[in-house]
C-alpha cells in the first residue's frame, strides 16, 4: 500500500465530483456564450478521467512494484549501491585532499597536485550528484504515496487549474519510486559485470593506517618498509618515535586494504620482519575508517638516532635511560648481541654473565657509515648488557622515501583502468543517463495523463 | 484546517452547486422556450433559444445521472482491479 492516507484520495474524489457538477452548472447557465459553454463537456470529461485515475492510483503503484521485482531491483539493492558509491567517493576525495595538501617546496609535485585538483573537482561534483540521487530516493521512498495523492487533488481541480502540476506529480512519484530501485541493475547491466557491491571504501584498494613500530625497548626510529608478499615495494617511510612520517601525510600510511603485506623495520643496514608477518587486512583494528596496528619485533632493543642494538636471543627485560640501556638477554648457543653506531657517534657496550667473544667490523647503509661490535656467545646462556652512547649530531639516511600514493597517482599497480571506469561509468555517467531517462519518462507520462495534451477519452 | 474540514467544504460546495444547477436548469429551460416561442421572427434569436433548451436538457441529464456515473466508475474500477 503506497497510499497510506486515504483522506487525500477521498478529497481528490470529492473534488472530481465538484468539477463534474461545475460542468453541469455551466451547461445549465442561461447565458448562450459559446466560449463559456465549451467548458461544460470539458469539465465533465476531466472529472470522469480524474475519478478513474484516483481510484486506480494504488493499483498503478502495485504494477510499478511488480515491474521493479521483474527487473531485479529493490530498495535494499539501491541502498547498498548508494552506500558504496558515497563511501568510495568520499575516500577518494580524502586521498585527493591528502595529495593536494602535500608541501612541495621545490615544486616537483606540481603536476601531481594539479592532476589531483582536477580529479578532486570531478569527485566533488559526483558527490553532489550522489546527494541528489539520495535526496530523490528518500523523497519517493517515503512520500511517493502522499505526493501522488496531492497530485490527484491538483489533477481533479475544476477548470484544469492544477492539471499539469498534478499529472507531473503523479508521473514523478510513479516513475521515480520504481525507477530508482532499478538504478543499480541498470548501471551494472549496461556498465558490464558488477564491480560495485555492498561494502566499505576499503574494498576499493586503499586504507589509511596508523602504524606504530616497537621493539622490547620501546618505539623504534629508522625506516619502515612496506612490501607486497611477492617482494615488490609499496612504501618506504621514515620512522619517528615508532610512527611513520613523511611529506605526504602527517598521520598514517596509505596501505592496500585487500591483500596481505609485509612490514620491515630497517636501520643501519639491518632488516627486521615485523609481526604480524605477513600482515593481513584482518589484523588491523578499524575505527572511524582509520585502520590501526601495532607492529613489533622482539630483536631490535633500541634503534634510532644513529645507534642500533639487536640480538637473536630472547630479551627478558629492558631498562631504558637517557643515552643508555640495560637489557637481560637469554641466548641460544652461538647466539649474538650486536650494536651498530654511525661514525658520528660514540658507543660503548659491556656484557656480564655468559662468556662471549667479540667481532668488529664496519658497515655502510643509505649514505651512513659506521662500525659494529658483535658479541658472540658460543655456549649460549644469560647475559646482562649495558649499552651507552652519545650522538651529538645523528646522521640522516639518504633513502628515497616512497609512499603508496605514488603508484596511486600514476594509475599504476592498483588503480588500473577499472578505477576510472568505476568512477566515470558507475557513479556518474550511467546514473545521470538513467536519471535523464526517468525524467523523460516522467515527462511523457505526465503528458499522457493530461499535463499538456489531453488524454483522448471521448464521451 | 484538517482534511476533514476541506472534505466537508467541498461536499457542501458540491451540494450547493447541484441545487443551483437544478434551479438554473428550470430557468434556462423556461427562458429557452420563452425565446423560442416568442413572436419575434428573428432566426438568430430563435436559434439561441433552441441552444438554451438543448444545453439545459443536457444539464438535466447529467444532473440526473451524476451520482450514477460516479457509482458506475467506482464499480467498474473495483471489478477491473480485483
Amino acid at each position: 500500500m503506497y497510499i497510506t492516507n486515504i483522506d487525500y484520495l477521498i478529497l481528490a474524489y470529492r473534488i472530481a465530483m465538484l468539477t463534474f457538477y461545475t460542468g453541469v452548472l455551466i451547461y445549465a447557465l442561461p447565458i448562450p456564450i459559446r466560449g463559456l459553454k465549451r467548458w461544460a463537456p470539458t469539465l465533465i470529461e476531466d472529472s470522469i478521467v480524474a475519478a478513474i485515475l484516483i481510484l486506480i492510483l494504488d493499483v498503478l503503484f502495485n504494477i510499478v512494484d511488480r515491474l521493479v521485482q521483474l527487473a531485479g531491483g529493490s530498495w535494499q539493492y539501491f541502498n547498498a549501491w548508494e552506500a558504496s558509491a558515497v563511501s568510495f567517493l568520499l575516500t577518494l576525495k580524502g586521498i585527493l585532499a591528502l595529495i593536494e595538501s602535500l608541501p612541495s617546496p621545490t615544486g616537483v609535485l606540481g603536476g601531481l597536485k594539479s592532476a589531483a585538483y582536477m580529479l578532486d573537482r570531478m569527485v566533488t561534483s559526483a558527490v553532489y550528484f550522489q546527494g541528489l540521487i539520495l535526496g530523490l530516493a528518500w523523497l519517493v521512498k517515503h512520500y511517493a504515496g502522499p505526493l501522488a495523492s496531492v497530485g490527484a487533488i491538483l489533477y481533479a481541480l475544476p477548470f484544469r487549474v492544477g492539471r499539469s502540476a498534478g499529472a507531473w506529480l503523479i508521473a514523478f512519484s510513479l516513475v521515480f519510486s520504481g525507477g530508482l530501485q532499478v538504478l543499480p541493475v541498470f548501471v551494472s547491466t549496461i556498465g558490464g559485470p558488477s564491480i560495485v557491491g555492498p561494502g566499505t571504501a576499503a574494498k576499493y584498494g586503499v586504507a589509511l593506517a596508523n602504524v606504530t613500530v616497537t621493539g622490547p625497548g620501546g618505539p623504534l626510529d629508522g625506516a619502515l618498509r612496506l612490501e607486497k608478499t611477492d617482494g615488490s615495494i609499496l612504501a618506504l617511510r621514515p620512522l619517528r618515535d615508532g610512527a611513520p612520517i613523511g611529506s605526504l601525510s602527517r598521520q598514517g600510511i596509505l596501505i592496500p586494504s585487500r591483500i596481505p603485506v609485509v612490514y620491515t623495520y630497517e636501520y643501519l643496514g639491518v632488516y627486521f620482519n615485523l609481526t604480524p608477518y605477513p600482515t593481513y587486512p584482518s589484523n588491523y583494528t578499524v575505527q572511524a575508517g582509520v585502520w590501526a596496528i601495532n607492529l613489533s619485533t622482539p630483536y631490535a632493543v633500541v634503534g634510532g638516532h644513529g645507534i642500533l642494538l639487536y640480538t637473536d636471543g630472547n630479551v627478558v627485560n629492558v631498562t631504558l635511560m637517557q643515552n643508555s640501556v640495560t637489557a637481560r638477554v637469554e641466548l641460544p648457543p652461538g647466539g649474538y648481541i650486536e650494536e651498530r653506531h654511525a661514525s658520528q657517534c660514540d658507543a660503548h657496550i659491556t656484557s656480564e654473565g655468559a662468556a662471549y667473544r667479540v667481532e668488529d667490523g664496519s658497515w655502510s647503509w643509505a649514505g651512513i657509515k659506521g662500525a659494529y661490535t658483535r658479541l658472540i656467545y658460543d655456549n649460549g646462556g644469560e647475559a646482562v648488557i649495558t649499552y651507552s652512547w652519545s650522538c651529538s649530531n645523528p646522521p640522516l639516511p639518504r633513502l628515497k622515501f616512497e609512499s603508496y600514493v605514488t603508484p596511486l597517482s600514476i594509475v599504476g599497480s592498483f588503480y588500473t583502468i577499472n578505477f576510472i571506469k568505476m568512477f566515470i561509468v558507475y557513479f556518474f555517467t550511467l546514473p545521470s543517463l538513467y536519471l535523464l531517462m526517468l525524467y523523460s519518462l516522467t515527462h511523457g507520462l505526465s503528458r499522457l495523463l493530461g499535463g499538456r495534451e489531453r488524454l483522448f477519452i471521448r464521451l | 484546517m484538517a482534511v476533514q474540514d476541506v472534505l466537508t467544504l467541498v461536499q457542501n460546495l458540491t451540494q450547493q452547486i447541484t441545487t443551483l444547477a437544478w434551479a438554473l436548469f428550470l430557468l434556462t429551460w423556461s427562458i429557452g422556450w420563452t425565446i423560442r416561442g416568442s413572436p419575434i421572427p428573428i432566426s438568430r434569436l430563435k436559434r439561441a433559444g433552441n441552444s438554451l433548451i438543448e444545453d439545459s436538457v443536457w444539464a438535466a441529464f447529467w444532473l440526473a445521472v451524476g451520482s450514477t456515473v460516479f457509482t458506475l466508475i467506482t464499480y467498474l474500477v473495483s471489478v477491473i482491479t480485483k
